[in-house]
């Protein structure tokens, strides 16, 4: 009986130094001062691709999914590497009728951010490869037979809402991409994205 | 343990890419082909009631000559088949084929107009227009695919496509047909996609002196494998208007989707002629048209 109530209270004693210890661990994260992790991170964005002229006439808009991982070098600048995939109907004249292309880009940016508490704003901008999935594109000579890939540049800005969670944003970006392989393709790709940032510091 | 991950990978990108589709039209590579078909150079085929209007042009597929891998693939699906089955090069399982066109009316006139599908492997070519029936009342040789009258606007624009499982029916009724010998009318009329083997028949022959019937056919050698089935080589369209004064366009294309990685030259018709295998076999002529 003895030993059981010695169990009991060592039990107790342990649980409520616990309790203590994540009080005083508890930090609010009050909006106007919002913490915000750095460190490796993650993106996932949905978005759409539309195409500016000349190729507007002969590929439509279409949806894009982006992955992103990348590195906080400092609380305002990070090394992302990115890959891109957008899906669009070739709407050149026809043969073809109701056909469907995929572009898919993949490289390296630079981000540089500026927060004010819960908003970051920022403007990145790189260097990679596209390759598109068809050649539906060669008739407007927008592709060359067997040509299948090329360099690709973009630049581009955004807007991040930090979540009070200090790891998690949200945000929305726009970048402009040119091709100069695929007859100098020029496209606006907007997302909408969720970024997990690992590290906390 | 990385290099088993990175062959992984690279399987799974180049098995990705290789059925995406290819768009095939005319280019360099043979300067016989013809993509635009133009109803002002067109001419009459028959006569009497079977003469018909008519303006063809053909589109080679862009296969390349075999290299070892397919040459020993070749062997290897040989060794497996009867003696007496020859396994093509250029087979069923290795690229799928849909046509695609766009027929325009230059006129204000409305018209009709049929756009027909025809087209070679490598060992025989289909040519209704040079087959001529026994008798003026049997019906006209068939072609492999389309061949319906539709209307055709003042001035308007239609555009079609003859599908993969069109085009797969046509391979194999045209395989059915020049290699199994078996009546154009039935190989043409019945649904052949799915099957798995087709029994080839003895020769057609022309009924004896004393008869109106042919004598029956009786099969003859093994039954062919689906996977010796020969895919097309070279697609032929036939525009046929229904008013010879209308001046009618066809365009097409052939979309190619390979599905394995050494068959179908990425640069198409433009690929340098080494690296395409152009076949042009002899038009198939039936021993006797019932």
């Amino acid at each position: 009986m003895g030993s059981r109530l010695v169990t009991i209270a060592t039990l107790g004693m342990v649980a409520a130094r616990s309790a203590f210890a994540l009080a005083d661990d508890l930090v609010e994260n009050k909006p106007e001062d919002r913490a915000a992790a750095t460190g490796f991170l993650a993106e996932g964005g949905l978005g759409a691709v539309a195409f500016l002229p000349k190729l507007n006439k002969d590929a439509a808009v279409g949806p894009e999914l982006e992955l992103r991982v990348g590195r906080d070098l400092f609380s305002w600048f990070s090394l992302d590497l990115f890959a891109a995939a957008s899906t669009h109907e070739a709407t050149l004249p026809p043969p073809p009728t109701g056909q469907y292309f995929q572009l898919y880009r993949a490289g390296a940016d630079g981000r540089l951010a500026a927060r004010f508490n819960t908003i970051g704003i920022f403007a990145e901008g790189g260097v990679g490869a596209a390759m598109v999935s068809s050649n539906v594109l060669e008739p407007a000579n927008i592709t060359s037979p067997g040509q299948r890939f090329s360099i690709q540049f973009h630049a581009g800005v955004g807007a991040e809402y930090q979540l009070e969670n200090r790891h998690y944003g949200i945000g929305i970006a726009v970048d402009g991409f040119l091709i100069p392989q695929f007859g100098e393709m020029k496209a606006i790709a907007s997302r909408i994205y969720l970024r997990y940032t690992y590290g906390g510091g | 343990m990385k290099m088993r991950v990175l062959a992984i990978i690279v399987t799974f990108a180049a098995a990705a890419c290789a059925n995406d589709p290819q768009y095939v039209e005319c280019g360099t590579g043979d300067g016989s082909d013809v993509c635009t078909l133009d109803s002002q150079m067109g001419s009459s085929v028959g006569t009497g009631d079977d003469a018909v209007f008519v303006v063809t042009g053909s589109l080679h597929v862009p296969v390349m000559p075999p290299d070892s891998t397919l040459q020993k693939t070749t062997t290897q699906l040989q060794a497996t088949m009867p003696t007496d089955v020859t396994v093509p090069v250029y087979r069923l399982d290795m690229y799928d084929l849909s046509v695609e066109w766009t027929l325009k009316n230059l006129d204000d006139k409305p018209t009709t107009a049929a756009v027909a599908l025809n087209g070679a492997n490598e060992d025989f070519a289909w040519d209704p227009t040079v087959i001529k029936p026994a008798s003026n009342e049997d019906p006209p040789p068939p072609s492999l695919q389309g061949n319906i009258p539709f209307d055709v606007p003042a001035n308007g624009e239609i555009s079609g496509v003859f599908t993969e499982d069109e085009l797969l029916e046509a391979a194999i009724d045209l395989d059915e047909i020049t290699r199994g010998n078996i009546n154009m009318y039935a190989a043409t009329l019945v649904v052949s996609k799915n099957d798995q083997s087709f029994q080839p028949l003895s020769a057609q022959q022309a009924p004896p002196p004393d008869s109106d019937d042919a004598p029956m056919q009786t099969p003859m050698g093994s039954a062919v494998p689906r996977a010796a089935f020969r895919q097309m080589i070279r697609v032929d369209l036939a525009m046929l208007p229904g008013d010879s004064s209308v001046h009618l366009t066809l365009q097409f294309d052939i979309r190619v989707r390979p599905q394995i990685t050494n068959v179908i030259d990425a640069m198409g018709m433009n690929a340098p002629a080494a690296q395409l295998m152009i076949i042009d076999p002899p038009k198939f002529m039936p021993a006797y048209t019932p």
